[in-house]
């Protein structure tokens, strides 16, 4: 939850196409760890 | 991320009610936060005193416990709430308080999510794309998106995009008029359809997928056989042709739904037709499927898919005179290809763009965007207009000056003549007269005008000229009139 909450306050105020991206991509390598439990539960 | 939003498990006003409960604040004084301008649940989130202590939580389990909040009763479903709020950190009960109401939208695009992806992940963007296109929310992994690129997503990959060249007098003489064949170049957006394993990929420039964007041409696709590509170039489309401002409407929408579609139509001009790996040999057999047979089975009664076909000519003498008389609306000019290199992937196809002529008007500067730095010309644009009774009415826009003297002429023209201010744009004394090329002009209803000019260039500024000597709009109205425009 902090991790998505950081990214989205970070989308909010980015506007660089370039940094928006690997914002997004730092992100998806931060939550990888908890990968297992990623997806939503049906 | 994928722009899916949830339902709702609260009324905004209940968890309004919840904060100013836990804060110990009077109602009228959270009506006067938003009333200087702030979020309704940003200002929930920050009234509710700081967490006690923290803990991590994990997005999935407050997923589920979202779904589980709406079926349990509201005394409960509002302890449950306090709960999160006694832990939660700022920043995440704003996003919790969001979800909570339905209303979380992060600010991503599907391309900068592909794109993202792409970097974390090393896998090429189409792949991406394709998985993401599939993805279910309930039910795929992460781990789903980083399995090794199959052998079925390679096959729904678009070829390379071909780059046009530009014609010029050289070409005439290198080359001979009978090794090359033409047909309209549209002023559209270039695309690759692929059908394979029963799905169709629209793809734009550098493996952008196109997911969702044009669902009339998917539906007609995907009844056809698989296995197979074809390339063209989507354009708007009125009554009376192809129309550019009509297409730039469209992609400005964030989903294509059917209102969409009925507003702002569009045709497919389709160039090529490949066959995705099939034998050569087979290709001629009888009943497979092959360009003739594609538009034959392309039963298509809205027409929407219109076959871009080649026109014949011995000389370039006689092309040119073909470009001109028959010229077709909403085109860039005449495309030249050497259909010898057409489908063999091991030799680079040559593509020359044999633009359409320019017309000019003489138009008068009224807006300038001026660069961030005075050496920035990047962000610089130049709006030009006409004078229509006693209004003036932009009709075009540029981004760049032929001349640097005259680049420097307005800026040192804005500093003493400008009017408004409107940002980094400024509304200046129409008084500068510019000779402007452009080659196409479009209805815009939008626009005060009434009309548009594409592919507009700056030639150059007539100084002895005076505003009186300038075009107004009902000389650009005129125009329409004319065929060849």
């Amino acid at each position: 939850m902090k991790n998505f909450a950081n990214l989205y306050l970070a989308l909010e105020q980015e506007s660089r196409a370039k940094r928006r991206v690997d914002t997004v991509a730092n992100y998806f390598g931060a939550v990888s760890e908890t990968e297992g439990q990623w997806s939503v539960p049906s | 991320m994928m722009g899916v939003k949830l339902k709702s498990v609260v009324k905004k006003e209940e968890l309004k009610l919840l904060a100013c409960n836990l804060a110990g604040i009077n109602l009228w004084m959270f009506d006067e936060c938003l009333s200087h301008g702030n979020n309704y649940l940003d200002t929930v989130s920050l009234i509710i005193p700081s967490p006690k202590n923290n803990a991590s939580i994990s997005l999935s389990n407050v997923f589920l416990h979202l779904e589980s909040m709406k079926k349990i009763n509201v005394e409960d479903r509002q302890k449950a709430i306090l709960d999160y709020w006694l832990i939660l950190r700022s920043e995440e009960r704003i996003v919790f308080n969001q979800l909570l109401c339905g209303v979380f939208k992060l600010k991503i695009s599907f391309d900068e999510l592909v794109e993202a992806f792409a970097v974390w992940t090393g896998i090429e963007k189409g792949v991406i794309g394709i998985r993401l296109s599939k993805w279910i929310p309930t039910k795929s992994t992460l781990r789903e998106l980083r399995i090794p690129v199959l052998e079925s997503e390679k096959k729904a990959l678009p070829e390379a995009f071909i780059d046009y060249k530009d014609w010029s007098v050289d070409v005439k003489s290198n080359y001979v008029p009978t090794n090359f064949k033409a047909r309209w170049a549209m002023d559209g957006l270039e695309i690759q359809v692929v059908k394979v394993n029963d799905e169709v990929y629209v793809w734009g420039l550098n493996q952008k997928l196109l997911f969702n964007r044009f669902p009339e041409i998917e539906g007609i696709i995907l009844s056809l056989p698989d296995n197979f590509i074809i390339s063209g170039t989507m354009v708007g489309w009125n009554k009376e042709g192809a129309d550019k401002v009509i297409l730039q409407q469209r992609e400005s929408k964030r989903q294509v739904t059917t209102k969409v579609m009925t507003d702002f139509p569009i045709r497919f001009f389709v160039s090529e037709f490949l066959h995705i790996n099939v034998d050569a040999s087979d290709i001629e057999k009888p009943g497979k499927l092959n360009r003739d047979l594609f538009f034959k089975l392309l039963d298509d009664p809205s027409s929407l898919c219109i076959q871009n076909d080649t026109i014949d000519f011995n000389s370039w003498d006689q092309l040119d005179n073909y470009q001109n008389i028959n010229r077709l609306k909403g085109s860039l000019g005449l495309e030249l290809f050497s259909p010898n290199n057409l489908g063999d992937s091991l030799i680079q196809p040559i593509r020359f763009l044999k633009r359409n002529d320019s017309h000019t008007l003489l138009l008068i500067l009224l807006y300038v965007k001026l660069g961030v730095y005075s050496s920035d010309r990047g962000g610089e644009e130049y709006t030009f207009g006409v004078k229509h009774n006693a209004a003036w009415l932009p009709i075009t826009r540029v981004s760049e000056l032929l001349l640097e003297e005259d680049r420097l002429f307005i800026h040192e023209f804005v500093k003493q003549n400008t009017i408004e201010k409107f940002g980094p744009v400024r509304n200046i004394i129409p008084a500068l007269v510019f000779e402007v090329s452009f080659t196409s002009i479009f209805r815009n209803e939008r626009k005060k005008a009434g009309v548009e000019l594409m592919n507009a260039t700056v030639n150059c500024r007539h100084q002895h000229l005076s505003i009186e000597d300038a075009h107004q709009l009902k000389d650009v109205m005129n125009l329409f009139s004319e065929p060849r425009v």
